[in-house]
């Protein structure tokens, strides 16, 4: 298996272990990854769809133009650009009209949308792996971890474009945190947005939906949450400290990004991983998976 | 009413936002509903109905929806709330309205290709984890990208 691997902006350039982990999972079920040259952000699903729709499209298919040149379909990590990239793709397959003047545009750089691939999450990827491929792996089961899953939106909806899993209830990522031994935990309002897509205009009003979360998350008894998109990963690991000393409640929720979960599952260390890293301790769930930090 | 409504808006009204009748799902599954109580999908859509659109257009409330797409699914008329005011949010931006946080990441993205900024501790941060060093990417493609969409603030920064 081969992909045309695109970590999109804020994975590289702000959430490198996020990145890290992923390579390293994915390296060790033998998918193999290539980069994607002169590749560029996704086309952004929040500032740059809302300012100019045609903008977004046109930016999202000359990213999709990349990989079709490589004749791979494209994994990105992104939950941001997994919306953009793969609404972009099925709109320009299914709408001649849109994909004719896209392409007017992308002719401008010598470049043309054609359709010939797919865009794929990280859990399509690992579904296309096999459930049976990865238990071969698990050599740490995370036993006793209560883990509360986290989809986040743009992984799921809108639902009639990406037709990956339910929008309002799937089950994918509870499968996957089953798979590594661990226990999903289920918590109330857990499709909750985590409110990135508010923090631009009203960075408070924006904590205060973390600060909720974080709520019914630890009111469920998790030991930590599990993300897949870096921008809920900024929001609820980079956040907690903010929320304390702006005289919100005292979260001291450690938050992991799926993939590192199947990295230490896998017996790989938080060393490897770079989990010093994250800005809120991960060391209660460390602890008692009985690895040193 | 000083304008008449844009075409596409019009369109959208007539298709679907006319099909909403109040019943609130929306409001009850917003998170920015449950953060800020001013902000009412609900409302806005009554509004649009009843042809305020410039008002609804040109209030700060629409830039506040986390796009989350919660409203599009719940919504038992299918009215499609979040692409509506996706809708809204290119019209009031072609206009002039968009707040300066969305325009900034608009410049971002035009001087280097993405929107988060690339800094010296993180390429030793991604030599330390072992991870390829990030190389710039070619931003002129980008450039004549939103130049042939007509991106607004790329037009404007051409005029200087």
């Amino acid at each position: 298996m081969s992909y045309a691997f695109f970590p999109g902006c804020m994975i590289p350039l702000r959430l490198p272990y996020m990145e890290n982990a992923a390579r390293k999972a994915l390296g060790a079920l033998e998918v193999e990854l290539l980069e994607m040259p002169n590749a560029s952000c996704c086309g952004d699903p929040i500032a740059f769809q809302s300012l100019s729709k045609e903008t977004w499209t046109a930016v999202a298919a000359r990213n999709l133009c990349i990989a079709e040149e490589m004749g791979r379909d494209l994994l990105t990590l992104c939950s941001g650009c997994y919306e953009t990239l793969k609404t972009a793709n099925v709109k320009l397959k299914g709408d001649q009209r849109l994909r004719e003047h896209v392409n007017k545009a992308l002719a401008e750089v010598g470049r043309e949308f054609k359709g010939t691939i797919e865009v794929r999450n990280l859990l399509e990827v690992l579904q296309e792996v096999g459930a049976d491929k990865i238990k071969t792996r698990i050599v740490k089961p995370l036993k006793d971890l209560g883990v509360a899953a986290h989809y986040g939106c743009h992984l799921v909806r809108p639902s009639d474009v990406l037709s990956f899993d339910d929008p309002m209830k799937p089950t994918t990522l509870d499968q996957f945190i089953e798979l590594t031994g661990a226990e999903s935990v289920s918590y109330l309002k857990k499709m909750l947005c985590c409110g990135a897509g508010l923090r631009m205009v009203d960075a408070e009003k924006s904590l205060k939906l973390v600060e909720m979360k974080l709520g019914y998350v630890e009111a469920a008894g998790a030991d930590c949450m599990a993300v897949l998109c870096p921008y809920c990963m900024v929001q609820y690991d980079l956040t907690q400290r903010t929320i304390k000393r702006e005289g919100g409640a005292n979260p001291q929720m450690p938050v992991l990004y799926y993939a590192e979960m199947l990295c230490l599952a896998m017996g790989m260390s938080p060393k490897e991983l770079g989990l010093r890293l994250h800005r809120t301790s991960l060391e209660p769930v460390l602890k008692k998976l009985g690895l040193n930090a | 009413m000083t304008e008449e409504m844009p075409e596409g808006l019009r369109e959208l009204v007539k298709e679907k936002v006319l099909f909403c009748y109040q019943c609130g799902s929306c409001v009850g599954s917003c998170p920015t509903a449950r953060a800020i109580p001013e902000y009412n999908p609900r409302k806005m859509m009554e509004k649009l109905i009843l042809g305020g659109w410039e008002e609804v257009l040109s209030s700060k409330l629409i830039w506040l929806c986390t796009l989350c797409h919660t409203c599009y699914e719940v919504c038992p008329q299918g009215v499609g709330i979040s692409h509506i005011i996706i809708e809204l949010r290119n019209l009031a931006a072609e206009r002039g309205m968009a707040p300066a946080g969305f325009l900034e990441s608009a410049k971002q993205m035009a001087a280097t290709g993405w929107t988060t900024t690339l800094t010296g501790a993180i390429q030793r941060t991604r030599a330390e984890l072992g991870l390829p060093e990030i190389k710039a990417t070619d931003t002129e493609e980008i450039k004549k990208l939103m130049k042939a969409t007509g991106f607004r603030p790329a037009l404007e920064a051409e005029k200087g």
